[in-house]
């Protein structure tokens, strides 16, 4: 029933493999090769630091058309990144472009770990904490990638 | 043994020859000399259309009749696609208008003879293009007032 | 076509339905934390020009790990007296409704919802007497 797989779908895929960006890993589901499980690490001198965090991305019938879908499966406390493990990325939403792929998108999210942009927030409890007491909502980022990405 | 020849078939190969063009103004210092081609079947190195990331020669995914060539074009900003790629692109609102490579307004290259069939079909949609951008400009302005 | 995972549908159907699709039903997550997505509330406004208009019914929607693949459970929590749905639990009977019987990928928790209003107003529903208005199983 469903069409074959586009050549750059499978070029993507294959160089995933072959040539790992540092630090993350995709693998495409078996049944369906649209669908990958994500593992990202912390970036150093982050909050995330020394946790493992898994997502699940897919790429829709109109990719690259259209931006791959992706949300994180680990809780995490950060203020783009909400209850349900949706992100809030200019790259994911209007800001995509065909010219991107798999890997510069898991690695825009890598970098969102590492420079958390409260000032435009999808969880906003976090975003206040964020702003009004940022050494606390580091630490409680911390303890939640203690707790949770462990 | 005598050979006779009842029938020859002429053949041809051709391929898009838009290297060199690209190279002169391309920035980009991976490529030491412009003939010679990397082997390595590293993606970012060869001359692959940058939506479907298909060789120029190849066909893109969005060709529908093998019977039609599938063209390339050369935007103003130098960048390359195959035609039937980045018309889809165009096409869809949310490319603002916009190369996908460098972000800047895609108009085609009007210097260039590869653009010349294309040239008609672009102004088309273009001038669509900025229709949308005002009918969004519009409904912005409606939601800033409410 | 290519199968939308079921974290992406059921957030693609979590975002219809914050948006407010249909002025019949409205939907949503039970835990705005669980990040499975099984457990839905759901509220069907009762048909028109029958018994059950102006009531509000209350059901939970258990999306399955199959899901969409397979059709979610449905369970009236607000009293109600239909062919389809269980009088003692009320339990949705699968095999008594047509849209889950007839299970499709591409069906959604709202068209479940408005099939279900629909089947206030079928003949054979239509006679039935109504638990009061109000009351839970």
């Amino acid at each position: 029933m469903s069409n074959p797989l586009p050549k750059r779908i499978i070029k993507e895929t294959a160089r995933l493999v072959s040539d790992p960006v540092p630090g993350i890993t995709a693998v495409p589901n078996e049944e369906n090769l649209r669908h990958f499980q994500v593992e990202i690490q912390g970036p150093s001198e982050s909050p995330y630091a020394g946790g493992l965090f898994k997502l699940e991305l897919y790429l829709p019938e109109d990719y690259p058309m259209e931006p791959p879908k992706v949300r994180f499966l680990t809780k995490i406390y950060h203020p783009n990144i909400d209850r349900l493990g949706r992100i809030c990325l200019d790259v994911l939403k209007n800001n995509w472009s065909p010219a991107l792929q798999i890997r510069t998108i898991l690695l825009s999210i890598q970098a969102l770990l590492a420079s958390p942009n409260p000032h435009d927030p999808l969880a906003n409890d976090v975003a206040k904490e964020w702003l009004d007491n940022e050494s606390a909502a580091l630490q409680k980022a911390k303890e939640c990638t203690e707790k949770y990405a462990k | 043994m005598k050979v006779e020849f009842k029938k020859v078939h002429c053949v041809c190969a051709w391929s898009w020859d838009i290297h060199q063009t690209e190279n002169d103004l391309k920035i980009d210092d991976t490529h030491e000399s412009p003939q010679a081609k990397p082997s390595n079947n590293n993606d970012e190195e060869e001359d692959v259309c940058g939506i479907c990331r298909v060789t120029y020669n190849g066909m893109c995914p969005n060709c529908t009749n093998p019977q039609v060539p599938c063209c390339l074009v050369v935007g103003e900003c130098n960048h390359v696609f195959h035609v039937h790629c980045i018309t889809k692109w165009l096409k869809q609102s949310s490319s603002k208008g916009l190369c996908p490579m460098c972000r800047q307004f895609f108009s085609l290259n009007k210097q260039l003879v590869i653009n010349k069939p294309q040239l008609a079909a672009f102004e088309n949609l273009n001038s669509k293009k900025h229709s949308v951008h005002f009918l969004l400009a519009d409904a912005n302005d409606e939601m800033l007032l409410d | 076509m290519s199968k939308v995972p079921r974290s992406f549908r059921l957030l693609e159907e979590l975002e219809k339905g914050e948006k407010g699709g249909s002025q019949a039903c409205s939907y949503g997550l039970a835990d705005g934390d669980d990040i499975t997505m099984t457990n839905w509330n759901g509220t069907i406004l009762g048909a028109p020009n029958c018994v059950h208009a102006n009531r509000i019914y209350f059901v939970s929607i258990t999306c399955g790990p199959n899901y969409p693949d397979e059709p979610p459970h449905i369970k009236f929590v607000s009293k109600i007296n239909l062919d389809c749905v269980d009088q003692t639990t009320g339990d949705v009977k699968p095999e008594a409704l047509h849209i889950l019987q007839n299970w499709k990928r591409s069906h959604t928790m709202e068209d479940i919802l408005l099939e279900l209003r629909k089947e206030m107003i079928t003949p054979n529903n239509k006679k039935l007497p109504q638990p009061a208005e109000g009351s839970t199983f």
